[in-house]
């Protein structure tokens, strides 16, 4: 019962590496035959970069955007907004159902890894790190006990209350065999009330969960899938420790 | 894709909503698709808007969810993951609470109600919220209803003033 299932929030996993520029041509092209392969009932669009001949942008119908590039993979999601036309009236614009965060994270990590073992089944690429964001569209009156407890601690210099908080925290979460870890909480808050209460009230909250390999790290295909799911897994209990509040404010 | 909301475009393009909550596509001629543009972007997500000022681009796939989207979306998603647990929460939360009474509670428990707490009072919206926003903006048009009316009976009053010099 993770408290970002119960919210609007969506995710970001992505490897950042280190390689050159002809294995990334490489793998540019295994990815786009194997997408012109499997891609039968057009289930991706692609777009390509004119300033980046090596960048690639799949987007999924479903609203799953794969981005690769000399440097990261990255899997995002985004709700899509579709337009319905119809002849002579103005397009009609949807958007699809909600799911819970866990189980777009879950479609995230079968992306990444399918996407990763085309990249690197010619040659092992050199991992930098690796990340996990939890993008939440929260409104004001929903905001997680957690980053309440934040902000009451960010008054404690003050005699008043603060009014606004707009930036970001990187914090140093642990360190393990050969890596550490940080967390960047992006946070944009308003504690003051505005007299146009529209859009003012939603709040800005994003998690960013990033592990950085002390020294290039190299992940057979093998043990790519039990290491994002590790990663995962710690990310994620991250998540869950700071929406609780179970962390030191005293 | 799932019925569960549809909006008009109007919103989108801030043209507003009105007191009924239709939107209002107002001051749009006519609206077209652009795939042709030199960014990374969605395909077809871009739009060209044609008006009176003139002609405009939007891309919609860089649009934020309007606040009244989002609570509706944010209800849906607690009403499917958490209903049938509400039972379950509100035992938890209780056990705890008669044991804060009885011989306190650890840090570790007290962050838990909080966090119960949280979950009941996002059952709650879930369930009830819609009605509460409903009659919140019921009240606010009543207050705007209110401050007109004080303003021109002012403007009458000062106006009798000034007949009378």
């Amino acid at each position: 019962m993770y408290w970002m299932d119960n919210l609007l929030v969506t995710p970001v996993l992505g490897i950042n590496y280190k390689t050159n520029l002809r294995t990334a041509f490489k793998y540019k092209e295994d990815i786009i035959t194997s997408i012109i392969n499997t891609n039968g009932d057009n289930e991706f669009d692609i777009k390509l970069n004119k300033e980046n001949p090596i960048a690639i942008l799949l987007f999924k119908k479903d609203g799953f955007n794969i981005q690769i590039d000399q440097q990261n993979t990255f899997v995002s999601y985004k709700y899509p907004i579709l337009q319905k036309r119809k002849a002579g009236m103005l397009p009609i614009i949807e958007t699809s159902k909600i799911e819970k965060y866990t189980q777009l994270l879950e479609e995230a990590k079968k992306h990444l890894k399918y996407f990763w073992s085309i990249i690197n089944q010619n040659e092992i690429i050199k991992i930098k790190r690796i990340g996990m964001m939890a993008i939440c569209n929260i409104e004001k009156s929903a905001i997680p006990p957690g980053l309440e407890l934040l902000i009451e601690h960010c008054n404690k210099p003050w005699n008043e209350k603060i009014d606004a908080i707009d930036g970001s925290i990187v914090a140093n979460i642990r360190k393990g065999d050969g890596y550490y870890e940080k967390c960047h909480h992006i946070i944009k808050y308003k504690t003051i009330e505005d007299e146009n209460k529209t859009q003012e009230s939603e709040v800005i909250f994003n998690l960013d969960y990033q592990r950085y390999y002390n020294e290039l790290c190299e992940i057979q295909n093998n043990k790519i899938e039990e290491n994002i799911n590790e990663f995962v897994k710690v990310s994620l209990e991250y998540f869950e420790k700071f929406g609780q509040g179970d962390l030191n404010y005293e | 894709m799932s019925e569960a909301l549809t909006l008009e475009l109007g919103n989108y393009l801030d043209v507003g909503i009105d007191e009924t909550d239709k939107i209002i596509p107002r001051e749009i001629t006519s609206v077209k698709s652009n795939k042709d543009v030199n960014e990374i972007i969605e395909p077809k997500s871009i739009i060209e808007i044609n008006n009176e000022l003139g002609t405009s681009f939007v891309n919609i796939s860089s649009l934020e969810i309007p606040i009244e989207i989002l609570k509706k979306k944010t209800r849906e998603l607690v009403i499917s993951s958490l209903a049938d647990k509400e039972e379950t929460i509100i035992e938890e939360r209780k056990k705890l609470i008669l044991k804060e009474y009885s011989g306190g509670l650890t840090k570790n428990e007290k962050l838990k109600v909080k966090y119960y707490s949280w979950l009941l009072d996002r059952i709650e919206d879930a369930q009830n919220g819609e009605i509460l926003d409903h009659f919140e903006k019921l009240v606010k048009q009543q207050e705007t209803i209110a401050d007109n009316v004080i303003s021109n009976i002012n403007m009458i009053n000062k106006a009798i003033k000034n007949i009378g010099k």
